[in-house]
């Protein structure tokens, strides 16, 4: 039983998934009166249809790729932050605010806005981290109420103080140009974020190979109490892995600020974060895996979109297809794991 | 007495939105001693809140509370097919549940139209007037004229207590969740006892979503559930399993719900809109801690089965 | 000719490819005591769980009473009149005895609330009928071992029980809790109950049992009138040839004192007793055992020599150096090691593999396995092969890829053991060495220990088996009721000495202070 060979073992038993998924789909697309086949084709056509409509795809994958990211951090680490939602948006938050400064060369004002998106999103993960370490608090409570609590405080900030008073939307102000990352297709709004995500996702990839901290992470994930014995502090590995978890879910929330959007607009998310935590389950908390997840997450909302133009399908089909997804590799994996147990249970002796 | 008038207004409007609270986290408590923590309490919810307006929209309220309780009695025996049977991780399937719920019930609602949820057409659940209570203006709005839903609350309250302390079922129920190999060797099937926790926990969501597009406004709008599923399991923690404590502290929530909305007047709307929150957060930071259970000093590795 | 009481025909379990029990045809005749011995791992808690349900054997039959029965749960064993107590209590720690004992059998008074008062009145009919008085409204997790087992067999009494398992009742007594529950044992025989009685304790078997029922690698070898065999017969059809001769365990000289605990006080919550007022020293090449009933205060012991429990009061000094308060990872650091009683959940990470598991501890923070901030995984799985090769940890595959959770239970404490024995060890303390293994493998740990002691190692080892600890201790202290109330010089100390003081009926106050 390798880790190599269970790992393509799960791609394939993703892909049966996803395609049992899409049949159910078409059963209910069906349905409801409209045409399966016009409906995908339509699908298709907006996710991967021309060269531009991929890179969209591709732009819509950055965030979900890094939201992905942030919670498999922390679930590696068994501590469960949902809070992604929040640490998402106070990071694009402090991310326009930053790239609202003027006066700052080009080649600081990017990076800058990264790190106080990084610092923002981190921060707001400290403290249901800290209050799950030192008192045992439930962090699934905690940043979830946490999620409701950023999104009205950034609601209030761009509805009042920071507001565009010439936009319609509430929002900020455009941020300067120093602070953008161009377009780089004349029609789409892929940019040089979906590399910030990739170099995350090979930082993460080598932190849990390579490093200390990611054997840490591993281990106190699989059982606290026995690392504890070890003379590990399980209290002080997963207030890391929570700050880190955070601390890229503001990035996600900079990224879109700085590359897609160029502004911070009150109630931008669809849910990024808490796709993010979905990504992140069915993936195995895996840094590879998520990026295809999230990438095939993302073909299938970007064609939902496209499905709803053109097809008169609602695109809150594609949230139903993926949650059936992660219920028959619930299932796979359930059975999966059951004959396992059965065979190790040969040798079960205590 | 102004400020007596609107401390009264406060408690009723207390009640009136602890209910689904109350509802859920009692259900929830039942999931929670048969060793099933569950998060899909917001899923279920939402779904019963769908199925209760659309259902009531044709056939009146009381099939739309029947067909919500039935609609989360067959999500809550999936949840439980996933978790007890399947073994699978709860939270994720929990989870899953809970986005599923909001992506199916807004498309469903676009598919059949916006316009039935809401419409005058919707029946909502009948509240109770009782003409003793009208005679003092203060018990009035504290007590009177409330949906049929905020009155059975507290007896279902008192009847959980009375189940989970003193009768055989209640005890199977906290075995399973305590010692299920100790059950099954009593002869008791812990599989059995679990997938009933789940089913109760899926009714009494569904009665607290049918309050919660019945009761008083009759529309579903979508996440108008907005964390009360949490919110229940928030109380739960905090009421370490005991119903009484429970529902107290769901009152608590309640409160600074109905507080929320007094003073929405007097600053930005966010601020007032994030005390709920804030409390729940406060509530489960200093208060909250597991039941008194035994520390097994067993080695033995618990079977489910 | 009358019917048997239980009658296993050709039963067959497997796991796997591995045959738990492999053919096992067995006879008990109603009215007997009758016993079924062998070493860990030959299968008789298997047998037994296919008698009571828990289990479901692939092949074979069963017969109650003469009538061929299909028991597919524990219900239908209880339906039939066969009652078990478990090795490990199956009980629920935080409801009252009474609530315990009515489990699964509630009478119910109207509005289907449980009937509390015929039930108090029920159990008291039959535990004074039986003589086996319990306080039914002391919570069970208060309990010591001795009374759980007595709230067990009251239990399955109630349920009208004539056939009565006992699987390894007698592992976690002391010699004088023994003998209660070997009169508990006839007594019951008197009254007409069958009964079923495993064991790996031959000297008690011989003095109970009516006949004896011997299994190995699960196969029944064959079954003898107790009073027609020996132990020493007994022993060679367990292990099935002459027992190697144990050879003599010279001790050298120990050196000076390592460890060295004062008034040390342990409080856990939840936990019936706690530690009051622990003194003992352990000096450099000696062994020394702490015996006891469990329960009486081992556990808060070890917890604060690893540093996982805070004591209240008191002092622990490792080589001079005070460690009362000090974190895990530092007291590793000077010098401890530790292999904890649960072993998988405290000791080793089941779903990571050997390699990782390997260098759990001290080592992966050290050079070579780590430098700076990387991890050397060549360096770890080398170390891991060493630890391996030396113990002669058995695995499927490569040490790099194999997961921790597909080894025997043997083969993990060999591998827990060697971790923890590897680097500079001054001080090891070790609980329930080979609870649970084979022979094979507990001498294989018992080498380990003792090479550790023969380096000048000082041991501390806890252990409720009596034999295991007159193998490999040179010194016994006693634990009772949270007091070290015994301190004995093995070679000139016995069993049934201990035994006194493991039930409390003599006391040094040794170690207890003043």
């Amino acid at each position: 039983m390798g880790r190599g060979s269970e790992a393509w073992n799960d791609m394939a038993t993703f892909i049966v998934a996803f395609a049992v998924a899409l049949l159910m789909g078409a059963i209910v697309i069906a349905a409801t009166g409209s045409s399966p086949v016009d409906a995908y084709r339509a699908a298709l056509r907006a996710a991967v249809g021309s060269g531009y409509r991929f890179l969209n795809t591709l732009c819509n994958t950055t965030v979900l790729i890094m939201t992905g990211m942030a919670c498999s951090v922390a679930f590696n680490s068994g501590i469960q932050n949902i809070g992604a939602e929040g640490q998402l948006y106070l990071g694009a938050f402090a991310a326009a605010m930053a790239g609202l400064m003027k006066g700052i060369p080009a080649a600081a004002h990017v990076p800058l806005t990264l790190a106080a998106a990084a610092c923002a999103g981190a921060a707001w993960a400290l403290l249901p981290g800290i209050l799950r370490v030192s008192r045992g608090t439930n962090e699934v409570v905690v940043t979830l109420m946490m999620n409701y609590i950023a999104v009205l405080l950034c609601s209030y900030f761009v509805n009042y103080p920071f507001r565009n008073a010439a936009a319609t939307w509430p929002e900020t102000a455009m941020i300067e140009a120093s602070a953008r990352l161009p377009y780089l297709h004349p029609l789409s709004r892929f940019n040089g974020s979906f590399f910030i995500a990739l170099a995350c996702v090979v930082a993460i990839v080598f932190i849990n190979r390579r490093t200390k901290t990611g054997y840490e992470w591993r281990m106190v994930g699989l059982n606290e109490r026995a690392c504890t014995v070890a003379g590990i502090v399980p209290g002080k590995v997963m207030l890391g892995a929570m700050i880190v978890s955070g601390a890229i879910a503001g990035l996600a929330g900079g990224v879109e600020v700085i590359g897609v959007r160029h502004r911070f607009m009150d109630a931008f998310s669809p849910g990024y974060g808490m796709t993010g935590v979905l990504i992140a389950l069915v993936a195995k908390n895996n840094p590879v895996a998520v990026a295809l997840v999230a990438f095939i997450f993302s073909l299938v909302k970007t064609g939902a979109g496209g499905m709803e133009l053109a097809a008169d399908v609602p695109a809150e089909l594609s949230e139903v297809l993926l949650t059936l997804i992660v219920f028959m590799l619930a299932a796979q994996r359930s059975l999966r794991g059951t004959l396992r147990a059965a065979r190790t249970q040969q040798h079960a002796g205590r | 007495m102004g400020w007596a008038v609107d401390v009264a207004d406060l408690l009723g409007a207390t009640f009136r939105l602890a209910a689904p609270v109350v509802l859920a986290a009692i259900g929830g408590l039942v999931s929670f001693h048969a060793g099933i923590m569950n998060v899909a309490m917001e899923g279920f919810m939402l779904i019963s809140a769908f199925t209760a307006v659309l259902v009531s929209y044709y056939a009146g309220a009381w099939a739309g509370v029947l067909a919500a309780v039935a609609v989360c009695l067959v999500f809550s025996a999936l949840y439980a097919l996933f978790v007890v049977d399947l073994q699978s991780d709860g939270f994720a399937i929990g989870f899953a549940l809970n986005i599923l719920a909001t992506g199916l019930t807004i498309y469903l609602v676009r598919i059949l139209g916006t316009d039935i949820f809401n419409s005058p057409q919707i029946q909502p659940l009948p509240h109770l007037q009782i003409d003793a209570l009208a005679a003092s203006p203060i018990l009035n709005s504290i007590l009177n004229g409330h949906s049929v839903t905020v009155y059975i609350t507290p007896v279902l309250v008192w009847a959980m207590s009375a189940v989970l302390y003193r009768t055989p079922f209640g005890a199977h129920l906290r075995a399973a969740g305590e010692a299920p190999a100790a059950l099954a060797a009593s002869g008791v099937s812990p599989r059995r006892v679990k997938y009933a926790a789940s089913l109760i926990c899926g009714a009494l969501c569904g009665v607290a979503g049918a309050h919660l597009s019945l009761g008083y406004l009759t529309q579903f709008i979508r996440d108008m559930t907005a964390g009360r599923g949490f919110m229940a399991l928030a109380a739960i923690l905090v009421g370490r399993g005991r119903p009484a404590a429970t529902a107290l502290v769901s009152l608590l929530f309640a409160a600074s719900e109905a507080t929320s909305m007094k003073i929405q007047a007097y600053a930005a709307p966010q601020f007032a809109l994030m005390l709920p929150y804030v409390v729940t957060i406060i509530a489960v930071t200093f208060l909250s801690g597991k039941p008194k259970k035994n520390v097994s000093s067993d080695t033995a590795a618990q079977a489910g089965e | 000719m009358e019917q048997a009481a239980v009658r296993l025909s050709n039963i067959t379990k497997r796991f796997g490819r591995f045959a738990a029990n492999d053919d096992v045809s067995l006879e008990v005749r109603k009215g007997e005591i009758h016993a079924i011995v062998g070493e860990n791992g030959a299968g008789k808690s298997t047998l037994m769980n296919v008698v009571y349900g828990l289990v479901k054997p692939d092949e074979g039959s069963i017969s109650i009473n003469g009538v061929q029965r299909s028991i597919r749960r524990p219900s239908d064993a209880i339906n039939l009149g066969i009652g078990m107590v478990h090795q490990h209590m199956m009980q629920v720690g935080s409801y009252s005895v009474l609530d315990n004992i009515i489990l699964g059998r509630e009478p119910r008074a109207k509005w289907g609330l449980t009937d509390r008062k015929r039930a108090r009145a029920a159990v008291n009919r039959l535990s004074s009928g039986f003589e086996l008085n319990v306080d039914m409204d002391q919570r069970v997790c208060d309990l010591p071992v001795g009374l759980r087992q007595r709230v067990e067999i009251v239990k399955l009494l109630y349920r009208g029980a004539d056939t009565i398992v006992l699987d390894e009742p007698t592992a976690v007594l002391s010699p004088q809790g023994t003998e209660e529950l070997l009169a508990v044992m006839r007594n019951l025989r008197s009254q007409g109950k069958t009964i079923l009685f495993i064991s790996h304790k031959l000297p008690e078997v011989l003095s109970v049992a009516d006949r004896i029922s011997v299994m190995r690698k699960g196969k029944l070898v064959a079954t003898v009138e107790s009073k027609a065999t020996t132990e020493e017969q007994l022993v060679e059809l367990m292990i099935g040839r002459s027992p190697a001769k144990t050879s003599g365990r010279a001790r050298p000289t120990t050196g000076q004192v390592v460890l060295e605990v004062e008034g040390l006080y342990v409080h856990e919550p939840g936990s019936a007793s706690g530690l009051r007022n622990a003194c003992l020293q352990v000096r450099a090449g000696e062994i020394v055992a702490i015996a006891g009933v469990e329960g009486n205060g081992q556990r808060e012991l070890a917890s604060a020599l690893i540093g996982i429990a805070n004591p209240d009061r008191g002092r622990i000094v490792l080589n001079g150096q005070e460690i009362t308060h000090l974190p895990v990872r530092a007291r590793r650091e000077l010098g401890m090691a530790f292999v904890p009683e649960d072993r998988v959940d405290l000791g080793l990470v089941l779903n990571a593999t050997v390699t990782e598991n390997a260098v759990l501890g001290p080592a992966y923070r050290r050079s070579p396995v780590s430098s700076g901030w990387m991890m050397n995984w060549s360096a770890a799985d080398s170390a891991a092969r060493q630890i391996v090769e030396r113990y002669q940890v058995k695995m499927s595959g490569p040490a790099r890829t194999s997961a921790m959770g597909s080894l025997s239970g043997g083969n993990m404490q060999r591998l827990l053991v060697g971790r923890e024995l590897a680097g500079d060890v001054k001080c090891l303390v070790i609980c329930q060495p080979t609870r649970g293994l084979d022979i094979g493998a507990k001498a294989g740990i018992y080498d380990a220990v003792f090479a550790m002691r023969d380096a000048g190692c000082a041991v501390l080892t806890v252990s409720t088996d009596l034999d295991e600890i007159f193998e490999i201790a040179d010194r016994i202290m006693v634990m009772y009721k949270g007091g070290l109330v015994a301190d004995l010089p093995r070679s000139s100390s016995s069993p049934e000495e201990v035994g006194l003081y493991m039930t409390g009926v003599r006391s040094d106050g040794v170690g207890t202070g003043f």
